[in-house]
């Protein structure tokens, strides 16, 4: 299938099966779940309490809107290539990223005071500011909010040493220089393969850190 | 905080989580639901609502006027309720259903919606059940209700 019809022009058919959507939509919902558990601030409650949004939530809509033919602002391009499952995942990724912060950048903005721009000493108009500069060091608010999360983050493995380390080090994997399997089967004196499992339990452990929202009701399982 | 600061914290925790799910892509499927099990979410009632949406989207294309994708109408009918989807694809049904029994094993799937679980209560009345034995199943179902109760009371973890 196109995945999005006739929007998909170029992209060959039957590349992504109806079963690969399903699949497509767990994978996403998982991922959501892990990104609203790490992010640093207080995301959970404007999405989930203020907004009702959560994680399954924004998986579905970023999927939808994929399948949906006339909604041309999640597209795959043929410039990128065949649109395999894995590819597909990872665009996905970056939507749901988006979406999720463009839901807290509003909520941010409506909370910030505006500040009437300073004009330069001529009058004629307002003169540079440092809004517009990329910042490069970390305020100290930033950093203690950082700082917060990831102790917080931390406290949920204190009964499990083994997955508390790995998150430590992934943290700052630049610190550490353990960027692959193999540099952190050294730096934590274990195997890969034993690197391979702590990686999926805490994985699923941060996922359901994760606030909800209740699905509508009328969709309690059946098979 | 300025605006900058935001997106950079936001992109950290991006980041962030793409490396902590970087074995997300090799999950087999029951590694997949197992997840998502644990994260609070059934499957089955994911599938169930993404397909009241997939038709929602299917109505509001009929009313406008336009196309519905074979594509899309693949995914409908691939999401559909189990008995529907008998009656289209027996297959695909099948599998659903291995699916489905394979999911009780580890403790994903549910038979009914009900708020506090019936447990059966039939073993009590064999003679062959210790003391010991009858406290352990007595102590996992209080365990097991009250696990439900906060799950439906969205008691989850912050």
């Amino acid at each position: 299938m196109q995945g999005g019809g006739s929007k998909r022009g170029g992209v060959a058919e039957e590349e992504l099966t109806e079963d690969d959507v399903e699949d497509l939509l767990k994978r996403l919902t998982v991922y959501a779940c892990v990104l609203f558990t790490v992010l640093p601030d207080q995301a959970r409650e404007v999405t989930v309490g203020g907004l009702g949004i959560g994680p399954e939530d924004l998986a579905q809509e970023v999927v939808l809107r994929f399948l949906d033919p006339h909604d041309h602002t999640v597209t795959w391009k043929a410039s990128s290539g065949p649109a395999t499952p894995s590819r597909v995942f990872g665009y996905l990724k970056k939507v749901l990223q988006h979406d999720l912060f463009d839901l807290r950048k509003r909520h941010a903005h409506q909370k910030t005071v505006s500040m009437a721009p300073h004009t330069q000493a001529n009058g004629d108009g307002p003169g540079p500011s440092l809004d517009g500069f990329p910042s490069r060091t970390e305020s100290p608010d930033t950093a203690a909010l950082k700082g917060e999360r990831h102790e917080w983050l931390l406290r949920q493995f204190d009964a499990d040493p083994a997955l508390r380390e790995l998150l430590e080090v992934q943290f700052d994997p630049e610190g550490w220089n353990a960027h692959t399997n193999v540099e952190l089967a050294n730096l934590l004196g274990s195997s890969v393969a034993e690197i391979e499992n702590r990686k999926k339990r805490l994985m699923r452990r941060l996922a359901a850190l994760a606030p909800h929202q209740q699905l509508p009701s009328g969709n309690k399982e059946k098979p | 905080m300025t605006r900058k600061e935001l997106e950079r914290l936001l992109a950290e925790a991006a980041g962030l989580a793409d490396r902590l799910t970087e074995p997300l892509e090799s999950l087999s499927n029951d590694e997949l639901d197992l997840a998502l099990a644990d994260a609070g979410t059934i499957p089955g009632e994911l599938r169930a609502a993404f397909h009241e949406r997939l038709r929602s989207l299917e109505s509001r294309l009929y009313e406008a006027g336009k196309t519905v994708p074979q594509s899309l109408l693949r995914v409908i009918e691939a999401t559909a309720p189990v008995d529907q989807l008998a009656q289209t694809n027996p297959k695909a049904a099948e599998s659903r259903l291995r699916s489905w029994v394979r999911g009780f094993a580890h403790g994903m799937a549910t038979m009914a919606p009900t708020r506090v679980p019936e447990i059966a209560r039939a073993y009590r009345k064999t003679e062959t059940l210790s003391e010991n034995d009858s406290r352990l199943l007595d102590d996992l179902e209080s365990e097991l209700k009250a696990r439900d109760v906060a799950r439906d009371e969205g008691d989850v973890k912050p």
